[in-house]
């Protein structure tokens, strides 16, 4: 079996909660760094050159730097889902390129090429730097700000009658039920490897097998919390 | 004053969970509703916070005196709506029209009044249990509610944490607050001006002072049995640990490492009946996944017959078919759609074999207290809470473990169940089984250990 998977603790790894502090980051008014997210997910998109992307790098980097978080707890984000990351790598590689132009390497239907390399790194790249610029405005946001925030962004779907209140408050929470929905997951993950399942193999089909398994459980814990919650924010006051 | 007449309720109109309760209560009493799990107490305190609305029979507050209640529940983790304290108490506050700051030094007061001075810039994954279950009650107080509805409470908490809870609620009572509070402790019932005791739906009022100091003698004859003699067990030291901490990084780039748990040392002989005790968030649970080598120590090393469990030649699966651990909440580790499926979990992994995985599964769900035939086919998602608890023991113990780790096994469980299970633990001890059990629960665990492990901050005292 693997070792060296087990050294995180709990309370390492729930990145994504609000973090109390003084920095100019964090006092900075909520719908300015809404709307500085906002840019950050579209520019780089709708310019599509290096200047917009590395731009914002150095952007997200400064901002990090500023808000006196530790780099390797905003990266741990990233880190979670790195097998993600590389998943979409390889599919881009391998599959995006459909003409023959620049073809570097090929078998089967597998044809890499500059504009499939290209591609692949251009998507994993801005996912990074968006997921990044995601967990500093989580962890520097206070949630009652994003939910207020959210409420103005929402405000024009009150027309159609649809309480932009209501998807702030589910939004806001959402966001801050993921470190707590984690560490359920984590409960779980190490609650299934005590039973024996191999989730640390190195067989990666082990792996994904014994991962599968947990999808339901993790689910039903999440369903289970959600509901908890919604109940507990109704009765905190009660018209008797 | 609340007037209740005739109350019945019940689920999908086939199980009766209450049947005709009349009581009435005046503004600034306090009521506890006591009995075993499935007696019905959750569903009343629904009932009376109109959670649910009765089948027949009525609630009536008297609306000059009582307007508002607010309601907590038995896991604080489940009630927050911010991970900061000073947010999640300002929810509350948020069609309130007072100022920023006027809400502030609201939120500061209710700080104050629950003992906890200083907290709003704390994240509610930073703090203990029974702070987390204060900051909840005062999420509800910022509120102002005339009754206060509360649904265990102290049922997850160490024994300091829930006794400040008690000391709040008397605090909060002399202030003029009703409160309906449910329990299985008695001890803590006989604290309340009233008592309502639960039986399968049906319940009996009780009021007074007499009452209260029966209800003492008998809490005193129950609860505080002698601690049993101390065994001399094997000299074998099964697992033990030296100078093991364990540290997290702060958020922060400026902030130092935080333990979780310091230098610890200890070593366990094979058949020992250990028990651990300390404040919520004194590293029990951490030292337990460390010794069943779930998560690795930043420093130090544990030792299982001699072999370091860290070290890439250990035989992981043997160890793991050896110990069998079971955390506190039994929601995350049910696996399966059927009892007898859930319980044979791992054991495929484990290299069993078919009939001895029949045998162990049959064997394993019997021990843990449950007919076989009755729920080897029932989906372990929907049965109640205790009864998940057994199949989620049942589990651990398919794979016929030498160590078995239990992590506040009795939590939210009555008195009739507590003392089964120990009674089962002390038979698997006698069996040569070495036990480790995590709980808040003093009085059993001095009746049954051997010895008793007290953590404090993340040492051994």
């Amino acid at each position: 079996m693997m070792k060296g998977k087990r050294d995180k603790t709990m309370r390492e790894m729930t990145a994504g909660m609000y973090v109390y502090g003084e920095s100019i980051i964090h006092k900075a008014k909520a719908g300015l760094k809404t709307l500085i997210l906002l840019m950050i997910i579209i520019i780089p998109i709708v310019l599509d050159n290096w200047m917009a992307s590395l731009g914002s790098l150095i952007f997200v980097v400064l901002s990090i730097i500023l808000s006196g978080l530790s780099f390797k707890y905003i990266l741990s984000y990233v880190y979670r889902i790195r097998w993600f990351l590389i998943f979409i790598l390889a599919m881009n590689i391998c599959f995006y390129n459909r003409s023959s132009e620049g073809i570097i390497f090929s078998i089967w239907i597998i044809r890499i090429s500059r504009i499939s390399l290209y591609q692949g790194l251009t998507t994993v790249y801005r996912t990074i730097i968006i997921l990044t610029a995601s967990a500093l405005y989580t962890s520097t946001t206070r949630p009652l700000d994003i939910i207020n925030t959210f409420m103005i962004i929402f405000k024009p779907l009150e027309i159609f009658k649809i309480s932009s209140r209501q998807i702030a408050v589910i939004m806001g929470a959402a966001i801050q039920f993921i470190p707590t929905l984690y560490e359920e997951a984590e409960n779980i993950r190490l609650a299934s490897i005590s039973r024996g399942c191999e989730l640390n193999d190195k067989n990666i089909f082990k792996r994904l097998y014994g991962g599968c398994r947990l999808i339901i459980p993790v689910f039903l814990t999440a369903f289970k919390r959600a509901d908890e919650l919604s109940v507990a924010m109704q009765v905190r006051s009660i018209e008797l | 004053m609340i007037d209740v007449k005739d109350l019945c309720f019940s689920y999908d109109g086939e199980i009766q969970a209450i049947q005709d309760v009349s009581f009435s209560l005046s503004k600034g009493e306090s009521l506890a509703l006591l009995g075993d799990n499935g007696s019905g107490k959750s569903t009343l305190i629904k009932l009376l916070a109109g959670m649910l609305k009765p089948d027949s029979g009525t609630i009536t507050y008297d609306k000059s005196l009582i307007k508002r209640g607010g309601m907590v529940f038995q896991n604080p983790d489940n009630q927050f709506v911010s991970s900061l304290v000073e947010e999640d108490l300002l929810y509350g506050l948020r069609d309130n029209i007072l100022s920023k700051k006027e809400k502030e030094k609201k939120v500061s007061e209710v700080l104050n009044l629950v003992g906890l001075e200083g907290f709003e810039k704390k994240s509610t994954h930073e703090i203990s249990g029974g702070q987390k279950q204060l900051v909840a009650i005062a999420g509800v107080l910022i509120m102002s509610p005339d009754v206060l509805f509360l649904d265990e409470v102290t049922s997850m908490l160490d024994h300091k944490s829930g006794e400040r809870i008690i000391d709040l609620l008397r605090k909060l009572k002399e202030e003029g607050i009703t409160i309906i509070y449910v329990t299985h402790e008695i001890k803590e019932a006989a604290l309340f001006d009233k008592i309502l005791i639960g039986d399968k739906g049906r319940f009996t009022f009780f009021e007074g002072s007499d009452l209260t100091r029966e209800f003492e003698s008998v809490s005193k004859s129950v609860f505080l049995g002698k601690n049993a003699d101390i065994k001399i067990v094997s000299k074998e030291t099964l697992i033990s640990c030296e100078k093991i901490s364990l540290s997290y990084k702060s958020h922060m780039r400026n902030n130092h490492n935080n333990y979780v748990l310091k230098d610890i040392s200890l070593s366990i002989a094979k058949g020992e009946f250990i028990g651990i005790k300390g404040d919520t968030g004194s590293g029990k649970t951490s030292l337990i996944r460390i010794l069943s080598g779930l998560i690795k120590p930043s420093k130090g090393k544990v030792y299982y017959k001699g072999e370091d469990i860290n070290n890439s030649r250990f035989d992981e699966k043997a160890y793991r078919k050896a110990i069998g651990i079971m955390f506190q909440f039994p929601d995350t580790q049910i696996f399966e759609e059927t009892v007898e499926k859930d319980v044979g979990f791992g054991l495929d992994y484990l290299g069993f074999n078919l009939e001895e995985k029949k045998n162990n599964i049959k064997n394993a769900i019997k021990i843990a207290g449950l007919p076989y035939e009755k729920y080897a086919s029932k989906n372990p998602y929907l049965l109640s809470d205790g009864e998940k608890r057994r199949v989620v023991l049942a589990g651990v113990l398919s794979k016929r473990p030498e160590i078995i780790i239990l992590d506040e096994p009795i939590a939210g469980l009555d008195l009739a169940y507590r003392k089964e299970l120990f009674s089962t633990l002390k038979e698997m001890q006698n069996k040569g089984k070495t036990i480790i059990i995590i709980s808040h629960n003093e009085e059993m665990l001095y009746h049954y250990a051997d010895r008793i492990i007290e953590l404090k901050d993340g040492h051994i005292l």
